[in-house]
């Protein structure tokens, strides 16, 4: 496996220079993150290889479930964001092909070295590896200032949070009881006797630094910006892998390197309640956007908090001894890892297809594609369906698992606990709900009724390789949503090495028929028995009514009899979030004018924006401006006075180390 | 299944009926749902220009998913239902698939009122998501299940009067029952008013055999809730046996039950004035607080 990945980059590297085999390149990577990733996912031994490294400072890799799973993650997402990019960057230009070429590979290899990194070192190597890659990624169209700009926004957020996650390394390493570099492997690590306080600090740190990579609100203020400018399939990359790896790092400290030992329900009521509030703000904002790809990113930050709500029920049951409700909100909290992963990278190729056949970026100019483009959109009405959680798709089961666990919290001791489950299990419905309603828009104003724009009646369907990289993501959509037992499989073994306990799932004679987390008692589901029961309705339904539908007349819309109807009459994609918008004032920031009465040329301007902005960033870079001001002033001396400097400092350091001894 | 497939428009012909009496009007009959559909299901299909596939195929898709829903309701015997696909957050998904799937089919016609239908359809759908899952919260606690016919069962067994926690659960129930199935005070069922309709401007493109699918849908969807509702908070009176006499003597108890509620339904929203659309939040949050109310009290008072 880790032959394959340097080969991987290897291959890829060696490559670069070829930009016109550009379709070609990508398979050889795609067989080898395939056949490696097989060769994994079966396995649940602990492997260990050392097989290079620096003088000195070896590299270890070592891969356990939880990599394991993770990487399945990768290599099943990667391979048809791969193939769908061979089509759709056809027409680039050989310089940016050389780039994508060369960016793409040490992304993808980094992303495979952070999950199979057996210490820090590794680890924080391939973390940087990946945030650099991707960042050379976002600006691949650097000409433009706004993608220049988005680009430097992330990094700076990625650098941030590498530098809490390196403090949490070092507070983590400070117990361990090797010595020198040994001392910073992750099993060292885990078997280190902390002093009290660690676990707490490590467990912020690695929130806030992890958080910042995978986008939890409030330190999501990179995701919007960097999903508009990035190219389609490397959004898809970033978004369905790149945040997933985040929150394999959060796994790694909190549960593979703290310990579940260490765990206190207060840990889990903070994850619970970031992730409620990531979940809730993303999709208030997914929707108010009108350009498909911000939407998608707001949904990144919607679903990150989907996948916290899960982690933290796990954190808060397990650390109050309830280890069945535990294991079933991880495994439900893992779903959704793969869920999302699969899911959004659809979206994200789906929106990319479209705004590159209509060449638009707004919602707003589109419609009527599912007559255009009725392949592309049929793909992305699966993707839309799956990611509102509705059965019979994968989206349904990761939020039902939640449901389940949540559910639990009437054995909770303490009523603040419980109340806190249950205003999260509300809230995740309520965001379930609103993402519901977020995707009719998006499907219904941008594939549904009547172009609004020339270009949009004159898109053309996405090419081949476009359409079946697509098509492989929709079909893992329903057949992860059909068939959730085979994702178990891969879940179970990571759940049981990294907690000792098996998931609850009862014996049964059908296990892929019949789905249920704890008992057939208390909850159980078929996808497979609605989807049969659909088909014999429908397709009853359909006999009866044949002759009835033989008879069908296309004319124009009724309308209630208003005479007028033009495409641009049909509601805005901001139109849509108009009621969001009116009922949750205190998400947003708008500034907004509106036409007086008497107004003979009416203008109406909206203008809604995130108000992390303007309440927490904005103040801050004023701090910064104001501090650096006020130290600028005391810079600027001459040399007698630096060295007075010198000697307060000494003085106050001396007296400091005279008092403590 | 196939019952509700009759009773549904038998009762939205008895709701109608007691609407009429209240106006002083004289009642169209019982089976007028029937008489409407047959003559809608002789006419031809318009389908307006640049719609896609997806309008054409909605109606039998929906129809056909609350068909398949109504398999989840616990109705005569509550022992029935060992087999069932799924428990009652698996029933709300479906629900919400038809909901989108409408709304969706609303969006296709390309008109402004089927898109207006749609975003206000998904706004009262996204209002009274949170309350449903906390009404079930309510049902799991005295009956430690969300499968619909254990809770069915459990909630039978305990005494004839019901718990407060179950008094405010059915409550918040019926809330949910008048948002979703846009009746009175959220939307008016009898009304062609833009300013005012919710379901009425999602179907007002299907014609013909396509308008009678979404109907004979929606009254199936209202008698579902309504059975679900009794099924949860007024479950006595069904049977354990599966003889013909006992399973005869429960269809008659619930026959009279949808016959009272109907009447009652019918009573309310004659009583009831329309609610300003922006006024919907303040009534769903009212569904949401009852059950949380419920939820509260079956830890303070109920153990």
């Amino acid at each position: 496996m880790v032959l394959g990945l340097i080969s991987y980059i290897a291959v890829r590297r060696f490559r670069k220079p070829l930009p016109f085999l550009f379709s070609l390149s990508m398979i050889p990577g795609m067989a080898v993150v395939f056949s490696g990733v097989w060769a994994l996912s079966g396995s649940t031994v602990y492997a260990r290889f050392l097989p290079f490294g620096l003088p000195g400072l070896p590299l270890q890799l070592a891969q356990d479930p939880l990599s394991s799973f993770f990487l399945v993650v990768l290599g099943f997402v990667s391979v048809p964001v791969l193939l769908f990019s061979t089509g759709f960057f056809r027409g680039i230009s050989p310089q940016k092909a050389g780039w994508l070429l060369l960016w793409i590979p040490v992304f993808l290899g980094s992303m495979a070295g952070v999950l199979l990194a057996a210490d820090v070192f590794t680890f924080l190597l391939f973390w940087e590896g990946m945030a650099l890659a991707s960042f050379f990624l976002v600006v691949t169209d650097m000409e433009e200032n706004w993608v220049r700009n988005a680009g430097f926004l992330y990094l700076l957020m990625a650098h941030i949070g590498t530098g809490l996650i390196l403090i949490s390394f070092i507070l983590l390493s400070t117990g361990s009881s090797g010595t020198g570099l040994s001392s910073l492997s992750f099993e060292e690590i885990a078997h280190s006797v902390l002093p009290r306080w660690v676990p707490w600090a490590v467990f912020l740190l690695a929130l806030a630094g992890f958080g910042a990579k995978a986008g939890v609100v409030p330190l999501h203020i990179w995701l919007p910006e960097a999903h508009p400018a990035a190219p389609a399939p490397v959004s898809a990359l970033m978004s369905g892998l790149m945040l997933k790896v985040a929150i394999y790092g959060l796994m790694r400290v909190d549960l593979g390197l703290l310990g579940v030992r260490h765990i206190v329900p207060a840990m889990g009521v903070i994850v619970l309640v970031i992730g409620s509030l990531s979940a809730l703000f993303g999709v208030l904002h997914a929707l108010m956007q009108h350009e498909p790809k911000r939407l998608l990113a707001y949904h990144s930050i919607e679903n990150i908090g989907i996948i916290l709500i899960g982690f933290g029920l796990f954190l808060l049951f397990w650390a109050t001894g309830h280890f069945v409700p535990a294991t079933v909100a991880f495994a439900a909290s893992l779903f959704h890892i793969l869920n999302h992963a699969l899911f959004k990278s659809l979206l994200f190729l789906g929106a990319g297809s479209v705004i590159q056949k209509t060449g638009s970026h707004d919602l707003n100019d589109l419609g009527g594609l599912m007559k255009n483009m009725p392949i592309t959109s049929t793909f992305f009405l699966i993707g839309a369906l799956s990611i509102s959680g509705l059965p019979p798709l994968n989206g349904f089961i990761s939020e039902w698992l939640t449901f389940q666990s949540a559910l639990w919290s009437t054995t909770l001791q303490q009523s603040i606990l419980q109340s806190v489950v249950v205003l999260s299990a509300a809230l995740l419905a309520l965001s379930g709900a609103l993402t519901a309603m977020c995707f009719v828009k998006v499907v219904g104003v941008g594939f549904l009724g009547n172009a609004r724009s020339l270009q949009a009646s004159l898109a053309q369907e996405a090419g081949i390789p476009e359409q079946s990289g697509m098509g492989f993501l929709s079909l893992a959509c329903i057949a992860a949503g059909l068939l959730p037992f085979l994702v178990f499989r891969l879940i179970g073994p990571v759940i049981f090495s990294l907690t000792g306990d098996a998931l609850p799932m009862p014996v049964q004679k059908n296990p892929w028929l019949w789905f249920s987390p704890i008992a057939r008692q208390q909850a159980q589901y078929s996808p497979l028995l609605i989807v049969f029961f659909l088909m014999l309705v429908l397709g009853t339904l359909f006999l009866a009514t044949r002759w009835a539908y033989s008879r069908t007349r296309v004319v124009p819309a009724w309308n209630c009899g208003y005479p007028v109807r033009r495409p641009r009459m049909q509601e805005t994609a901001d139109a849509f979030g108009q009621p969001v918008r009116r009922f949750f004032p205190p998400f947003f920031r708008m500034e907004r004018t509106l036409p007086a009465p008497g107004d003979t040329r009416p203008e109406y301007h909206l203008k809604v924006s995130d108000p992390f902005w303007s309440n927490l960033y904005d103040p801050l870079v004023r701090a910064v401006i104001f501090i650096s001001d006020k130290a600028e002033r005391i810079r600027n001396r001459r040399i007698s006075q630096y060295l007075l400097y010198s000697f307060v400092t000494l003085s106050l350091l001396l007296l400091y180390f005279e008092a403590r001894s | 299944m196939l019952l509700v497939l009759v009773l549904a428009p038998l009762f939205i012909g008895w709701l109608n009926m007691v609407r009429a009496l209240l106006a002083n009007r004289t009642p169209p009959g019982l089976f007028q749902p029937f008489r409407d559909w047959r003559k809608l299901f002789t006419k031809e299909i318009m389908i307006p220009e640049g719609s896609s596939i997806l309008f054409r195929w909605i109606p039998r898709i929906v129809f056909s998913l609350m068909l398949v829903s109504t398999l989840l309701v616990p109705m005569l015997n509550p022992h029935a239902g060992g087999w069932v696909f799924g428990d009652a957050l698996v029933l709300t998904g479906i629900l919400s698939l038809v909901r989108v799937l409408m709304s969706l089919g609303a969006m296709d016609s390309g008109t402004p009122f089927g898109d207006l239908g749609g975003r206000r359809e998904m706004m009262v759908g996204f209002l009274a998501e949170p309350a449903t899952i906390l009404v079930i919260f309510t049902t799991y606690l005295v009956s430690h299940s969300t499968m619909t016919f254990v809770t069915a069962d459990s909630l039978r067994s305990g005494s004839i009067l019901p718990t407060p926690s179950l008094v405010f659960g059915g409550l918040s129930f019926f809330l949910i029952l008048l948002g979703e199935n846009a009746r009175m005070p959220i939307d008016n069922p009898a009304t062609h008013l833009e300013l005012t309709m919710i379901h009425e401007a999602m179907i007002l493109e299907y014609t013909g055999p396509s308008l009678a699918l979404m109907e004979w849908a929606s009254a199936v969807k209202i008698l579902l809730y309504l059975l679900l509702g009794i099924g949860f908070f007024l479950p006595w009176g069904m049977t354990d046996g599966f003889g013909g006499l006992s399973l005869l003597l429960a269809s008659g108890m619930l026959l009279g039950k949808v016959f009272v509620a109907g009447a009652l339904l019918g009573i309310f929203e004659t009583l009831m004035a329309k609610l300003r659309i922006f006024r919907v939040p303040e009534f769903m949050t009212l569904a949401f607080l009852l059950a949380i109310l419920g939820f509260l009290s079956h830890f303070v008072l109920e153990t």
